[in-house]
């Protein structure tokens, strides 16, 4: 089926998702979307998939348009997606989950004639699943293999994979594109949403490189690997980082950052990376990584370890002077149904009682001083993000001597998102050491003195933004 | 909401209730109005029953404040049932020994009953935080151990001169009751203890660091450890108290209503505190006037039958009817909206 995007845009909030976005895909093709974190992606396969409307534009498959906004009638016209996370029931045996999830399912059903159904896709595919297994003892690949065959069995003709192989063994990734391409050869569309090149490059024939809401380009693989990754990350403007730490690196090396060892599980293909880091005082020191990539469990690993760093002068960073700002603002990082005063109370109270008229003025300063819409009666989960963020910001005790920021604009606009970094830069001096990780290359490069790559759960580099420049981290977070 | 905005508000959903309760009482063809008067005058008609209602009131209440704790902690204290059992046992303990002849006994037992529970309480936490063992189950197989405790005590190392029956130890030495004030039999220190429990309660969850951060444990464990709290500890805390306040409850049956250990002592007051916590929602002076709803309800009920020859279970009607009532209005805030419309008019 052939699919022909036409201008199609969205925007959120203030935030172009989709600007004016036209491409068509051929039929029988695999083809790849790729682009960053936010690039606009799984805006534009919801917008395919019925899950959101766009603002304007319009899709036609095989010329015909599609009527959008309704993921029903993408269903009945045979999109479907195989995400990230296998829909299925764990406890559950294959055959039974594999009924449960059919949306024609069938008030009485012969287990014999299910079975055969699978077992012919199987044998198809020549893909091995015992059908009585439960399916939580199954690994993420064999999950995702029988969501394919409910894909299939659905009447699905375009399928699209999000971003499908995180989990993957090596070899069911094998077998999965071996059975891709066999769809494609017999008339189906097939869709990948990735940002791991070695795996477009394997088995895609066309790329959409899509960059903040745009279409970049779309070009016929396979091409040079680099051309994929400058593609991705836009044009190189080099423009002076706020730091201005392009200068030479300062030689006095006080802190050493150990690397903990399942972070660096990789000794065979990185022999270059030291598992210790080096570096100056008072710096920032930025995590770059993807989605998923490991960069936010490390920084959560000092949380818990904050004596894998250590100084020169022996003082000790321990779990008391260490802040942690988590990126899940409601989850980890506060009481969604508490008041910004009992939040101020819970880090700033040191005695036993509370005195709540002093925490109201504390609470007002505070509010002064980060700039937060509210007042100290106001409940945490009705801020708006940015003014979590801030809040987040403003409980960020004095003594903090490292402090780790997980995603710290995450979500936010361009305002706020300005501010936290206001904010980090002007008190990174009266710290030992400021850590953040971010999906976002341009932001790491930005701010930070010190740079980590993070790829696949492992440090794949390290080191000053001089000697390590963004083409060569673009290229090690990629995986290459 | 201020302390009198919210005493208000429990006012006006008892209102509410009780036109609800009158409603159904007319669809069943009862004279409601003959009934009220019989409760009432069964409840409070005179000294004794007055006197009665209120410790039942006292141990209610007792009950009900220890679980708010452990609610407010975010935790499900099955186990308070045994608690209040290993009170009663703790006090039971202090009467027989040396001590339960000195004039300060009845003290010394009552203490000494709220460590005994707070103990079991401890065990609870440590089940849940340091074996995974959810605490409805840890509590409810804590209580059994209690009930069992109590059985064997009672026809084994305490039973009575030549006769092992589950009817009861001896009865404890006079020093060792809780003493009324002149000829009167009013339950003046029940009541003063289950006042003083509540303003340490009151004080506790709203004014100190330590109540702070168990609430906080209890709405977001996610979050604690990004504010250096830690939970495990939280969590013991909120046990032991609320063991604590339900072993007095426990003792103060003991010394105060039985004189004497007997297997079923706790009354079945634990499990009670726990729909009594679960209508007030948390909130302490919630407590103070369901229990005291509820005690009136079973104490004069009692005169329903008798006077009015009504069924037996028809004081239960009353009381469930009463609860949903008092569900329905608070789940609608039709109370808040009121309590607020006529403070803001004033």
């Amino acid at each position: 089926m052939q699919i022909e995007f036409q201008n199609i845009s969205k925007t959120f909030k203030s935030i172009k998702a989709n600007d004016n976005i036209c491409f068509s895909i051929e039929s029988g093709t695999i083809h790849a979307l790729i682009g960053e974190n936010g690039a606009g992606k799984s805006t534009l396969i919801k917008i395919l998939s019925g899950q959101i409307s766009p603002d304007t534009g319009s899709i036609k498959l095989n010329g015909i348009p599609l009527k959008l906004g309704s993921s029903n009638e993408a269903n009945i016209k045979g999109i479907g997606i195989l995400g990230q996370d296998p829909l299925d029931f764990s406890n559950f045996t294959v055959l039974e989950s594999f009924v449960a999830g059919n949306p024609t399912s069938y008030f009485i059903f012969s287990k014999k004639n299910v079975s055969k159904k699978i077992s012919t896709y199987l044998t198809q595919f020549n893909w091995t699943i015992n059908l009585n297994a439960l399916v939580k003892d199954l690994s993420i690949g064999e999950r995702q293999q029988l969501e394919l065959i409910r894909l299939l069995d659905k009447g699905t003709k375009v399928i699209i994979l999000d971003e499908p192989t995180s989990g993957f063994s090596l070899e069911q990734k094998e077998k999965v594109f071996e059975t891709l391409k066999i769809l494609a050869a017999k008339g189906f569309t097939i869709i990948l949403v990735s940002h791991k090149i070695e795996e477009i490059l394997e088995i895609c024939s066309k790329a959409t490189v899509i960059q903040k809401g745009k279409v970049v380009q779309s070009i016929d693989l396979p091409t040079e690997p680099n051309n994929l990754i400058s593609l991705m990350f836009g044009t190189q403007d080099l423009k002076p980082t706020k730091l201005s730490n392009i200068s030479a690196p300062i030689k006095s090396q006080e802190i050493t950052v150990t690397i903990p060892a399942s972070f660096n599980s990789y000794e065979n293909l990185c022999p270059e990376v030291s598992p210790l880091i080096q570096i100056p005082k008072n710096i920032i020191l930025g995590v770059s990584g993807l989605q998923g990539s490991g960069a936010d469990k490390f920084i959560q690993t000092f949380q818990i370890n904050p004596n894998n760093i250590s100084l020169e002068d022996k003082s000790l960073i321990n779990k008391f002077n260490t802040t942690y700002v988590p990126s899940d603002r409601l989850e980890k990082g506060l009481f969604p149904d508490m008041t910004i005063r009992e939040h101020v109370a819970l880090t700033y109270n040191k005695k036993a009682t509370v005195d709540w008229n002093e925490m109201w003025d504390l609470s007002e300063a505070l509010i002064g001083k980060f700039g937060i819409v509210g007042n100290p009666n106001s409940i945490a989960k009705t801020l708006s993000g940015g003014n979590q963020q801030r809040l987040m910001l403003s409980l960020i005790s004095d003594s903090t001597e490292l402090l780790l920021m997980e995603q710290p604009t995450r979500g936010l606009d361009i305002q706020s998102a300005n501010y936290v970094w206001d904010n980090l830069i002007s008190t990174k001096v009266n710290k030992v050491l400021t850590m953040f990780s971010s999906t976002d290359i341009d932001e790491i490069y930005e701010y930070s003195e010190y740079i980590i790559c993070f790829f696949n759960n492992t440090i794949v580099a390290h080191g000053y933004p001089i000697d390590l420049t963004k083409d060569i981290t673009m290229q090690k977070i990629s995986g290459n | 909401m201020s302390m009198y905005q919210n005493i208000f508000k429990n006012i006006i959903t008892v209102l509410i209730s009780v036109i609800i309760v009158t409603i159904v009482l007319f669809a069943l063809q009862a004279s409601p109005f003959e009934i009220y008067a019989t409760l009432f005058d069964g409840a409070f008609g005179n000294l004794d029953k007055l006197s009665r209602t209120m410790l039942i009131t006292s141990i209610m209440a007792l009950t009900g404040l220890a679980l708010v704790i452990t609610f407010s902690a975010g935790l499900w204290n099955i186990g308070i049932e045994g608690q209040v059992l290993f009170g009663a046992i703790g006090a039971t303990f202090i009467a027989r020994s040396f001590l339960g002849n000195l004039f300060i006994a009845p003290i010394i037992a009552i203490i000494f009953g709220g460590i005994s529970g707070g103990f079991l309480g401890l065990l609870s936490s440590i089940l849940k935080t340091k074996f995974n063992v959810h605490e409805i189950f840890g509590g409810l197989g804590l209580d059994f151990l209690a009930s069992g405790l109590i059985v064997y005590l009672v026809i084994g190392p305490w039973k009575r001169e030549g006769i092992a029956s589950t009817g009861g130890t001896d009865l404890f030495p006079e020093a060792s009751w809780v003493p009324n004030i002149g000829n009167y039999n009013f339950p003046i220190f029940p009541i003063l203890i289950m006042l003083t429990i509540f303003i340490l309660l009151y004080f506790l969850l709203n004014r100190t660091s330590l109540g702070l951060k168990l609430i906080a444990t209890g709405l977001n464990s996610n979050a604690t450890e990004k504010f250096k709290i830690n939970s495990s500890e939280y969590i013991a805390y909120a046990f032991i108290i609320a063991g604590v306040v339900g072993g007095i409850a426990g003792s103060i049956q003991a010394t105060s209503i039985y004189h004497k250990l007997v297997p079923n002592i706790s009354g079945g007051y634990g499990f009670l505190g726990i729909l009594i916590a679960l209508i007030a929602g948390k909130n302490l002076s919630s407590i103070l006037l369901i229990s005291f709803v509820f005690a009136s309800i079973m104490v004069g009920g009692v005169q329903l039958q008798l006077r009015l020859g009504m069924d037996s279970s028809f004081p239960y009607i009353i009381e469930s009817v009463f609860v949903l009532a008092w569900l329905i209005t608070r789940a609608s805030n039709i109370d808040y909206k009121i309590a607020n419309y006529i403070f803001l008019r004033r």
